[in-house]
């Protein structure tokens, strides 16, 4: 039983797909949208804060099937004070007023099949609609791909991902998950933010 | 990271506080181990719990008798019964009779349960099958209603609106933006639930103090020999019986938690023994114990909470990944009852039995040494967990400011009992689910 999943994916185009097992049109993804140079060395980084106030909506929807979000992946916040060059290079980047955390999977991790709220942004955007329209939301791949990773979209299996490649996914439609079952830590760069023309050129 | 053992001695511990202190419920005693609670396995939540539980019903009765002060609110059958032993120089044979009485409720309890479980799961499946939330929910909000205030419908009505409200508060996770949160940025993660049970919970009681001044006069008296309580004990088995199947399904009753089973046996036991004290002290003892048992199954087997205390032990448990579906999992929860649980029941008895009858005097006259660091200690603790759960979650300042501007407010209306609110902030986020969901399913 999952109540607050299958309301949020009452929302989705994709649903009817979603329970009959079809593939994920390419409309809701790209992978990848592109590549890009970006400096990470995790043997440098700082513990993680695991700061998961802002995850409202996912940890509810991880209550219900009896999991907690501290258990998903560790996250660090991007931003003037913490992990200062990655935000400099996500400030500069094609998405517009970007929030940016770190996250980082360990093997064994898991988060299962969810929707995303995007709740964190309402501070730009409030309204549901206009999120739908203007947000996006991009994954950046910190370290190469190590058997074992997955990201779930749909039922489309992302793997075999280099340093730097950028996924882009429909968040209003798409529900995902990810899991980490190797023997290394997958650490990737969560980007939310407006859309701009330069990022929409990416996709031409 | 614990064993079940150091579990349960814990548990055990906590329990011998709860029915020694007058004041310091189950629901105080959780809320002052949540430190410890929130590193358990969930197995070892329910230990925990059932430690407390079952202890507190052998110690409650012992001020109660040497004191003539009720350890707990259930054990006034004992108080008054008990100072007619009081009077004639036979407390000890009050306390032993008490102690055996609450071992065979205990007993008795385990025994209705095999006999019922079988039937109970059949009968939950066809009965519960389709509208299990829904009629988790109305249970509790019955409870609710009904068991708080004096039967104040209106008075608790509000105060589970209230406690609606308060879980509004913040991120509404369907629609995915913020809620009554007056623009403050910290509301936007909603009411924490740490500081509300402590304002609900313990700083009425800390506003008073928590023991008032008795004399710790033991009447010298003969000790009576274990033989002559058991011989007194098996004379009087009728009642035991008689009240073990009374508490057993009167604590079925949501939101009485063991209060109607020792007051419910003891009025029928008054009605058939009138004047026999032995015969109704028995029974109501036996009845606690038995009704502690029972009060935990619908917990156990299918996640309904019932007590305030179980609600409290409801929100660590789910917060600890434990799914709040429980239905699904009738048959697994109830081996885990079976083989996890009843044993341990068995051995907290067992010791319960030892400090609520050889160890009593000692224990109490432990107890009453501590009082004036009581209120001291239980205030230190909420408010070193407070400071605890707000660092961990990075909202320090705004824990501390809703433990103090809820306990202002409960402190100030300490004549209402404000439990019906914690019962309705903690299903309120679920309870909107389920109703959307379903909502959406007949719209469609």
């Amino acid at each position: 039983m999952s109540d607050l999943f299958d309301i949020k994916l009452q929302r989705s185009a994709y649903k009817h797909g979603f329970e009959n097992n079809q593939d994920l049109p390419e409309k809701y993804y790209r992978f990848p949208l592109c590549n890009v140079k970006l400096d990470y060395d995790h043997s440098l980084q700082r513990p993680s804060d695991n700061d998961y106030t802002r995850c409202h909506g996912t940890k509810s929807q991880l209550k219900e099937l009896g999991h907690d979000i501290k258990t998903t992946f560790d996250v660090s916040k991007v931003n003037e004070l913490q992990n200062k060059d990655l935000w400099e290079w996500a400030k500069a980047w094609v998405l517009k007023n970007p929030l940016v955390t770190l996250n980082v999977q360990n093997p064994g991790q898991q988060f299962p099949f969810h929707m995303d709220g995007t709740e964190s942004y309402n501070k730009f955007i409030p309204d549901m609609e206009e999120k739908r329209k203007r947000l996006r939301r991009v994954f950046i791949m910190l370290e190469p791909w190590s058997p074992g990773q997955i990201i779930v979209l749909g039922t489309k299996t992302i793997t075999h991902w280099s340093k730097g490649d950028v996924l882009w996914f429909d968040w209003y439609h798409v529900p995902h998950g990810t899991a980490n079952f190797s023997r290394a830590i997958r650490p990737l760069l969560q980007i939310t933010g407006e859309t701009t023309p330069e990022f929409e050129k990416l996709f031409v | 990271m614990f064993s079940d053992f150091f579990v349960v001695v814990v548990g055990i511990l906590f329990g011998t506080m709860s029915g020694l202190l007058p004041g310091i419920g189950t629901s105080i005693s959780l809320i002052i181990s949540t430190p410890f609670l929130i590193q358990l396995e969930i197995h070892q939540m329910f230990l925990f719990y059932m430690a407390i539980l079952s202890t507190a019903q052998y110690t409650g009765t012992i001020p109660s008798i040497f004191l003539n002060i009720p350890g707990e609110s259930n054990s006034m059958p004992a108080v008054i019964e008990g100072s007619k032993f009081r009077r004639r120089k036979l407390s000890s044979l009050a306390i032993g009779l008490c102690a055996v009485g609450s071992l065979f409720g205990s007993l008795i309890a385990i025994v209705l349960t095999l006999g019922i479980l079988p039937v109970a799961i059949e009968g939950f499946k066809i009965f519960l099958q389709d509208n299990f939330k829904i009629l988790l929910f109305a249970i509790v909000f019955g409870a609710g209603m009904f068991a708080f205030n004096n039967k104040k419908f209106l008075l608790n009505g509000a105060l589970l609106v209230l406690g609606y409200f308060l879980s509004m508060i913040g991120i509404d996770d369907i629609n995915g933006v913020y809620r009554y949160t007056a623009g403050i940025e910290s509301l936007e993660n909603g009411i924490p639930f740490y500081p509300l049970i402590i304002a609900v919970m313990v700083s009425p009681i800390l506003s008073k103090t928590i023991i008032q001044e008795h004399n710790m006069i033991f009447v010298k008296e003969k000790i009576t020999s274990f033989y002559k309580v058991f011989v007194f004990f098996l004379k009087n088995i009728k009642s035991a019986i008689r009240g073990a199947v009374i508490g057993f399904f009167s604590a079925l009753a949501p939101g009485f938690g063991t209060l109607l089973s020792s007051n419910a046996s003891y009025a029928v036991e008054s009605k058939i023994q009138k004047n026999y004290p032995a015969k109704k002290i028995l029974s109501s003892e036996t009845a606690n114990n038995s009704g502690g048992f029972a009060l935990i199954l619908p917990f156990v087997l299918i996640g309904i909470p019932l007590t305030g205390s179980e609600f409290i032990l409801y929100n660590y448990l789910v917060e600890a990944g434990w799914s709040p579906f429980q239905f699904e999992n009738l048959e697994q929860n109830a081996i885990m009852l079976m083989y996890n649980l009843v044993p341990w029941f068995v051995f907290v008895n067992l010791i319960a039995l030892i400090i609520a009858w050889p160890l009593a005097k000692t224990m109490i006259t432990l107890m009453t040494k501590m009082k004036g660091y009581l209120n001291f200690f239980i205030a230190g603790i909420c408010l070193a967990t407070t400071v605890y759960l707000g660092i961990d979650n990075y909202q320090l300042g705004y824990y501390l400011t809703c433990l103090i501007l809820f306990s202002i407010i409960t402190v100030k209306l300490r004549k209402i009992n404000f439990t019906p609110v914690l019962f309705s902030y903690i299903l309120g986020t679920e309870l909107e689910f389920v109703l959307t969901r379903y909502l959406t399913i007949w719209t469609q």
